[in-house]
């Protein structure tokens, strides 16, 4: 079941009412209930007992982590107690974090591994075949990880108490709506919003299904209808270089963000009627003055659980101290702040490129962006300067339109690696892409190509498709627009007269069907970040 | 060592990392009155605190403090 499909509208409607209907105290019993049923009609049920395996493991590791330094806190005088169950926790943590970590690594990465392994027995004994395994990977498995795994951190840091009831934390793990594709929430802000009870109120559903209209919206006018478009200059590189290199990746710059911000304004939006409140994953990324700013507005939260839980910890850790150290003797006091910071930057990419898939291109994809934000600190200073010698007015209007055409333009490279599927083939589009001779050619065949595509297509012509597509795209930047003056779409419409509030909505649903991809039996095709 | 002293020293990380002399800490001194305090910077901060003081802090302290007086509370109570 996806989420954009008639079956879900009404799986959602069902448990909404039921949910309702519940007396407080049992409502996070119906919502583990229908998170089991959404697990056991979208996956293939065996791989639940992956999930399973990771709440009996965390749950066990938590509780375990709770006791033992209780113990401790009993007997502070005790030092060889208290390092004694130090290193119990410690090994309690670490065995957690192996079998859930490895879980993931293992139905993730065995194919990018192996196939690197038998590469490289290829130099060597020529004869030697590419092996592959076929592991079908439990729902959202890349997304629960970490969760759990930052659950556990907490715990292990102290910053939370473990939890009691293992069926609440497999709530927490499987909670539906965000499941298969985030975000990423804390235990923390998530478990008390769960499990607390929640009474009907009218203007917060009716908020949550606008927002699930507006990510409907996102998905099926613009993200579906751009797919074609996309892979058609993605699949046949040869065939679309030059400057189609740079349509087809702005048109799946556009895409990808339709097609994600579209899906978290479902979750948020599915979760709201339900009256828990979720973290945000998007706030106008585009409106960025830099990549860096990009990352603290695009998938938000895992940006800021790689940072929390992967890049502060190496920075503090006993080994970079130590890197630190020599790095100030020997190169002096600013490099020994910058130089670690940058390393321990260059871990955090590497873990969120690898974080996509296994695959050289989203390691370059995650060194891109680190070179980019890197160079971008270094060369601040000269940059201050020369902006003081040309006489740029840092809060001016132009500036800012260029430093955002800047972070998109950054942006859409690091998109070209994601979506080529290989390392040589996104490194041969960007050559073809900087090519000018190369592509001044292409852009003399814009032309016949558009027609021949025009000529492919059915009953509706590339000029219906593409000006639905605009209409679509203006409309997300005037939702976008709203939102970046902290005024939503739907706090707007909330303030307006009954009478036209329904008629905008009617329009905007007639919007969606008209425009939209989808029809009777038509399934849209799963969210871009629904798979890892 | 007395609060005062602490604060002192705490001061003259604060000068040294954000690289600003005219930066005077207090006790009510947040991370929003600071424009580069972030959560980064933070981090930096708490490092050069630990190597000035001698001690680590736990990371449920480094992630909770609020202020820079919950700072002093945790280096006064370790040194």
């Amino acid at each position: 079941m996806t989420l954009v499909s008639f079956s879900f509208v009404g799986f959602f409607f069902i448990v909404l009412a039921v949910y309702y209907l519940m007396p407080g105290r049992f409502q996070w019993i119906v919502l583990l209930l229908a998170s089991l049923a959404f697990y056991f009609l979208s996956a293939q049920p065996f791989t639940f007992l992956y999930v399973l395996l990771s709440v009996a493991t965390v749950y066990w590791a938590a509780r375990r982590i709770d006791r033992l330094s209780a113990e401790r806190r009993m007997q502070p005088e005790d030092k060889q107690l208290a390092a004694k169950l130090g290193r119990q926790i410690k090994t309690v943590y670490i065995l957690a974090l192996i079998i859930i970590i490895g879980m993931l690594a293992a139905l993730k990465y065995s194919n990018f591994v192996l196939g690197n392994v038998c590469l490289i027995a290829k130099l060597f004994a020529p004869q030697t075949e590419i092996i592959t395994v076929q592991f079908a990977a439990s729902l959202g498995i890349s997304f629960y990880t970490l969760q759990m795994a930052g659950y556990l951190t907490d715990v292990y840091w102290g910053m939370v108490e473990s939890e009691k009831n293992i069926a609440r934390l497999a709530l927490f793990n499987l909670y539906f709506p965000q499941m298969i594709s985030g975000p990423i929430n804390r235990y923390k802000s998530l478990s008390g919003e769960l499990s607390g009870k929640h009474s009907f109120e009218y203007g917060k559903v009716r908020s949550g299904i606008w927002r699930i209209a507006i990510g409907f919206f996102k998905k099926l006018v613009i993200s579906e209808q751009l797919i074609g478009a996309v892979d058609a200059v993605y699949a046949d590189t040869q065939a679309y270089g030059g400057i189609f290199v740079w349509i087809g990746t702005f048109l799946y710059v556009i895409q990808i963000y339709a097609d994600f911000a579209g899906c978290m304004d479902i979750v948020l939006g599915v979760s709201e009627c339900f009256g828990v409140e979720l973290a945000e994953n998007f706030k106008v990324p585009f409106t960025s003055r830099s990549i860096q700013e990009f990352w603290q507005r695009w998938h938000i939260t895992l940006g800021a659980w790689l940072k929390d839980y992967i890049m502060y910890p190496l920075l503090r850790s006993a080994a970079w101290g130590r890197l630190t150290k020599k790095i100030k003797k020997s190169l002096g006091k600013k490099a020994a702040r910058q130089l670690p910071t940058f390393l321990a930057m260059l871990v955090l990419w590497l873990a969120m490129g690898l974080w996509h898939g296994g695959g050289w291109n989203f390691i370059g994809e995650g060194i891109w962006f680190w070179l980019v934000i890197v160079l971008g600190q270094v060369l601040k200073p000269r940059g201050d300067n020369l902006l003081k010698k040309l006489r740029v007015r840092e809060e001016s209007r132009l500036w800012y339109c260029f430093q955002c055409a800047r972070t998109t333009l950054i942006y859409a490279v690091g998109a070209l690696f994601f979506k080529a599927g290989s390392l040589t083939g996104a490194l041969r589009m960007l050559g073809s892409a900087l090519n000018p001779i190369r592509v001044l050619e292409s852009a003399c065949r814009i032309l016949p190509v558009i027609n021949a595509l025009d000529e492919s297509m059915g009953t509706v012509k590339l000029g219906w498709a593409a000006l639905g597509v605009l209409f679509g795209f203006l409309i997300m930047i005037i939702f976008g627009r709203m939102e970046k003056r902290n005024r939503p779409v739907r706090e707007w419409l909330a303030e307006k007269p009954v009478v036209l509030r329904g008629v905008l909505t009617v329009l905007f649903i007639f919007g969606i069907i008209i425009f939209g991809a989808y029809g009777p039996g038509y399934s849209s095709s799963e969210f871009i970040y629904g798979g890892f | 060592m007395s609060r005062q002293e602490i604060l002192d020293k705490v001061n003259e990380i604060f000068q040294d990392v954000f690289d600003d002399e005219t930066i005077t800490v207090a006790e009510a001194t947040t991370a929003e009155d600071i424009e580069d305090w972030d959560s980064l910077t933070h981090i930096t901060l708490i490092s050069e605190i630990e190597s000035e003081f001698g001690f680590k802090f736990a990371m449920k302290d480094v992630l909770g403090m609020k202020d820079v007086g919950e700072m002093l509370d945790i280096i006064e109570k370790e040194v």
